[in-house]
């Protein structure tokens, strides 16, 4: 799955936006605002290095936006005249050609690995987390090797077992008993 | 090292073989199993302490206050017959360690070594969510005061004289170990009691800065407390003085008073950074009687004599333990208030 | 005076002889080794969960095992770079961008053995170095003043747009977002809080190491949750004895190589605060630069170069490290931050009086470097051949686990779940930066380098009262890193 890229027309010019590069200049901008608004009161000796770092970092965020995310075309109009409804914005997906991870997708979906054994993992790392908070380490855990080898594609219930209370019981013994590491 | 182990080092000694060894979780297990064993059978309302009592220390290990830290709990260990864990956690001016006690439970298995007047700076400069009657105190520990350093071969040999030549200079850079605290609030003083002299204060972050800047020339002068630069360096550096009415024992250099400058503030009072023991507040109240095992232990401590000799080991901590009950202790913490919110407005220089 | 210290060198070796001292060694290169090697466990937060287990014994053992356990930790960082792609402590994270491209050429035994060997043999001749250098290594350390490391650290930060195969301002721009992030915190001169929106935790910054988990680890994780291979199963391993034969071959035949990571190594290690965590990438843009326009792209496609740069750079930053931590009491690095507090611990007082005091502990402790350092290559080779496999562990088994150690290290840096959510955010960001062709090392360096660079120049310009002239030419040092920063910068252009 690749995030959209979006087509507008604006005058006679096809402004074409790569949201997927869009992403971490504009999280960045995001933290360059916030952390503006922060610390918009000190005084200019908390600022003197931090400061003319922040602003060529919004710089370096605009730049990156439009060499990368945005690219204006004007040739291309007469092509996509013929093709489509100019009037209305376009969203495609996945217009870029396919690259060498795309063929490793294809080739690991069946061997159950892919894009939702990776965005499982990280929902169940935010569940992993989140546990950390209200139950003991050792439960949370336990829980989260077990679910994480499951949709990582083990379903025999013994390895399961095995696995997830045994390196449990491993790290808890190092870390907590023995190194006194103050895990919740 | 020490005279009578307890059995839980013992443990320790085999379980770090028996973990090298290879058989870490399983080690680790047994320890637990052993230990967990105990607090079953044992009774809820029993004997104090039953596990292990944590100390945070707000500052990061190697430090002065994690030092004389971990030269006092073996001792305190072995009176108490307790297990004690030091936690660093540092940041914040000490800020962050504050709402880790702050935030614990009262009940005798957190405590904080943490220091004045950096603890009253959190609550007067920054915005920490306590303030000093959110705590209990348990005593204090010792007491370094204030004094001022110069690099070797500097022009002046004392306070008076670098003042002289500040005055001739017009302004001089001074290095200071933190923003808000006993030096930065020394050299603020100084700088306001006499009008004719400009102090170009840095702020250097810490004792290690302090005193690579002065061994290599960076300051003209530094503040910092004889114990926390080293005296390994007396003879290297030239002390110029101390902020205090007496001169102190642990570097030959003379008092403020001794050398005339009895106008600056505090003087007469003498002022430095005191180390203490500070507990979450309600603990006196809630467990009084975990609240007095912890203060009489704690007492104990300073009449020890492998304590003494661990302290002397720590370049003459010895010399500057400075023991005050909670009673005092708490009077002390009032006084240190006190005068950093009389001097606040002068911070705002800096 | 010779004379003093060949008697001092004679008592430390005498020392030595214990066999508690020597199982001391053994046991701590061992303990080191394992937590080196777990993902997100760095050799300084080794010494720190080590040092209380220390606290029964004599100082002698208990100090050379902490020493000990500090030299493997730093050489074992690079076992899981090469075999799956995660640094396993900041000191190895350019070990990934070779070591693992020859894994998955088959060639993991080769590059593990490479490894040991060069990370066994930098910290020896980094220890002899100390042996007999440590006076002068310490006079320069006192010579690092705050406008030379952060000139020091704009240095090693010209890396970011030499990065290769990346658009100059996407490295340019992730490097600037480490540095602003490495800025979040308390400020170095008035102390208030800048960029912490309100969280007390954050007032002490964000700790690179939880930046370092996020980036390299979990989103390596996440990549490989996806991906399913570490290595593709037709890959053969090739035999591991010709293997560790050819290694040895190898180092032997790049002496150049191998002598200029161990140089760049031993100097970045006794500046101030800058330890392995900078070293590794120092030494490898600088073998990159050395090496002709032919090999120079090769870096990163699985080069025995590279893992020689990372490795021989590593372990040689712990004897210029420790020189003026042990005679100054100022810390080469953060590993040797968090060693002083162990030394001081066991009653010794670090500083000018440590080598009249304690000699023969201190050198002691310098000798134990070199049977450490051997011991490397003890556990290190016949290691290689099983180290080897692990890279064949089916992934499902090796994912969990990886990150359950991630976020026990991500934890452990200051005891606070609030990190793991930093953990958490670098991982999905790693992701994002792997898709969108930045350079990873862009921000990591940012962050590392942050804290000196800032602190460096805020401290130096004010001691220089805001005088330019005194800040960049002050001291012959700075000229000579503004000579080095140049002619960086200029090769760059150059070569782009």
């Amino acid at each position: 799955m690749k995030p959209p890229t979006i087509s507008v027309r604006v005058s006679n010019t096809n402004v074409r936006i790569a949201t997927g590069e869009l992403l971490f200049p504009v999280l960045v901008l995001g933290f360059c605002a916030a952390y503006y608004i922060d610390t918009r009161g000190l005084p200019d000796r908390s600022m003197m290095y931090a400061g003319p770092l922040l602003y060529t970092t919004v710089l370096l965020a605009v730049v990156t936006v439009f060499k990368h995310a945005v690219s204006f075309d004007r040739q291309s109009i007469k092509r996509e005249r013929g093709e489509r409804n100019e009037s209305t914005p376009f969203i495609g997906w996945g217009t870029d050609e396919e690259t060498a991870t795309d063929k490793l997708e294809k080739k690991s979906r069946s061997t159950g690995f892919g894009t939702s054994s990776a965005v499982g993992l990280a929902v169940l790392l935010i569940g992993y987390l989140l546990s950390l908070y209200v139950v003991p380490f050792v439960v949370g855990t336990a829980g989260f090797l077990g679910c994480a080898l499951y949709i990582l594609g083990e379903r025999r219930p013994a390895r399961i077992l095995i696995y997830s209370l045994g390196f449990t019981i491993l790290t808890w013994g190092v870390f907590v008993e023995w190194l006194l590491v103050p895990l919740p | 090292m020490t005279s009578n182990k307890t059995s839980r080092s013992d443990r320790r000694q085999f379980l770090k073989y028996a973990v090298t060894a290879g058989g870490a979780g399983l080690a680790g297990c047994l320890d637990s199993v052993g230990r967990g064993d105990n607090d079953d059978t044992g009774d809820s309302n029993g004997t104090y302490p039953e596990q292990n009592i944590e100390v945070i220390v707000p500052w990061s290990q190697g430090g002065g206050t994690d030092r004389a830290t971990r030269a006092t709990t073996p001792t305190w260990s072995d009176i108490l017959d307790a297990n004690f864990v030091v936690q660093n956690y540092p940041g914040g001016s000490t800020q962050v360690g504050g709402e880790r006690l702050y935030d614990a439970d009262p009940d005798g298995y957190t405590i904080a070594m943490w220091n004045m007047p950096q603890m009253q700076a959190t609550w007067i400069f920054q915005d920490a969510p306590y303030d000093m009657d959110d705590f209990d105190y348990l005593g204090t520990h010792h007491l370094d005061p204030t004094m001022w350093f110069a690099p070797p071969e500097s022009p002046y040999e004392d306070m008076a004289e670098f003042i002289e030549y500040a005055r001739e200079e017009g302004e001089v850079t001074v290095g200071t170990t933190a923003a808000i605290g006993n030096t930065a609030l020394s050299a603020l003083l100084i700088e306001d009691t006499y009008d004719d002299i400009e102090f170009n204060l840095v702020n250097l972050e810490g004792g290690t800065p302090t005193r690579q800047a002065t061994l290599s020339g960076d300051v003209d002068a530094s503040v910092n407390q004889p114990w926390a630069f080293n005296p390994d360096h007396i003879g290297e550096v030239i002390g110029l003085g101390t902020h205090t009415p007496e001169p102190q024992d642990l570097w030959p250099a003379p008092s403020f008073a001794e050398l005339g400058l009895d106008e600056i503030p505090l003087v007469e009072e003498g002022f430095g950074q005191w180390k203490l023991i500070v507990a979450p507040g309600g603990l006196e109240d809630e467990y009084p009687e975990r609240y007095n095992a912890l203060v009489n232990s704690y007492a104990e401590i300073f009449e020890q004599d492998d304590f003494v000799s661990r302290a002397e080991e720590q370049g003459g901590l010895d010399q500057i333990l400075d023991y005050n009950d909670p009673e005092a202790t708490v009077q002390e913490v009032e006084a240190y208030s006190e005068f950093m919110q009389e001097y606040e407005p002068l911070f705002d220089r800096f | 005076m010779i004379l003093a210290s060949l008697l001092s060198i004679r008592s430390g070796a005498a020392l030595l002889a214990d066999p508690l001292v020597l199982a001391a060694i053994a046991l701590g290169v061992g303990v080191g080794i394992v937590f080196g090697a777990i993902p997100g466990f760095s050799a300084t937060m080794t010494i720190i969960l080590l040092t209380p287990v220390t606290v029964p014994f004599n100082p002698a053992p208990a100090l050379i095992f902490l020493v000990s356990a500090y030299g493997g930790a730093v050489y074992a960082g690079s076992i899981p770079s090469i075999l799956i792609n995660t640094p396993g402590a900041p000191g190895s994270v350019v070990t990934c961008w070779d070591g693992y491209e020859l894994t998955k050429k088959g060639k993991a035994v080769y590059t593990l053995a490479v490894s040991a060997i060069v990370s066994s043999l930098a910290g020896i001749c980094a220890a002899v170095v100390l042996l007999f250098l440590a006076p002068r290594i310490a006079e320069f350390a006192l010579e690092f003043g705050p406008s030379q490391m952060f000139l020091f650290a704009v240095f090693a930060l010209t890396i970011i747009p030499a990065a290769k195969g990346a658009s100059l301002e996407k490295a340019l721009l992730g490097g600037c977002f480490g540095l602003l992030v490495a800025t979040v915190g308390n400020d170095p001169q008035l102390s208030q809080p800048r960029g912490t929106f309100g969280f007390t935790i954050l007032r002490s910054g964000v700790d690179f190491i939880v930046v370092l988990i996020g980036l390299f680890v979990i989103a390596e994780m996440f990549q490989l949750a996806y991906r399913g291979v570490v290595v593709q199963d037709d890959t053969e391993i090739e035999g591991s004895f010709s293997q560790i034969k050819d290694a040895f071959r190898a180092v032997a035949s790049r002496p150049v190589a191998f002598i200029r990571g161990m140089l760049i190594g031993t100097f970045v290690g006794s500046l101030p605060g800058a330890g392995a965590d900078v070293a590794n990438f120092v030494s490898y843009n600088e073998a990159r630069r050395w090496a002709d326009e032919e090999l120079a792209d090769k870096f990163g496609t699985g080069i025995i170069e590279g893992v020689i740069a990372g490795d021989s750079s590593n372990n040689a930053t712990q004897g210029g490290a420790l020189v003026p931590t042990l005679t100054l009491g100022i810390p080469g690095s953060g590993s040797t931050a968090a060693l002083l507090g162990a030394i001081s611990i066991h009653g010794l007082q670090p500083g000018p009086g440590l080598f009249d005091r304690s000699a023969a502990l201190v050198y002691a402790l310098i000798l134990s470097l070199v049977i450490g350092n051997l011991l490397i290559l003890v556990y290190g080779l016949p290691g290689a051949k099983y180290f080897g496999k692990l890279a064949y562990i089916p992934p499902k088994y090796i994912i969990p686990a990886v990150v359950v150690l991630s976020v026990i290290g991500g934890f452990a840096v200051r005891n606070s779940l609030f990190d793991l959510w930093f953990v958490l955010l670098f991982g999905v960001l790693g992701v994002v930066f792997v898709k969108y062709e930045y350079p990873l090392v862009s921000p990591v360096l940012g962050v590392i380098l942050g804290g000196i660079a800032e602190s460096g120049f805020v401290t130096g310009w004010l001691l220089n009262q805001g005088d330019p002239v005194e800040f960049f030419f002050g001291s012959y040092i700075s000229i000579v890193l503004l000579a080095l920063i140049l002619l960086s910068v200029v090769i760059t252009i150059v070569r782009r």
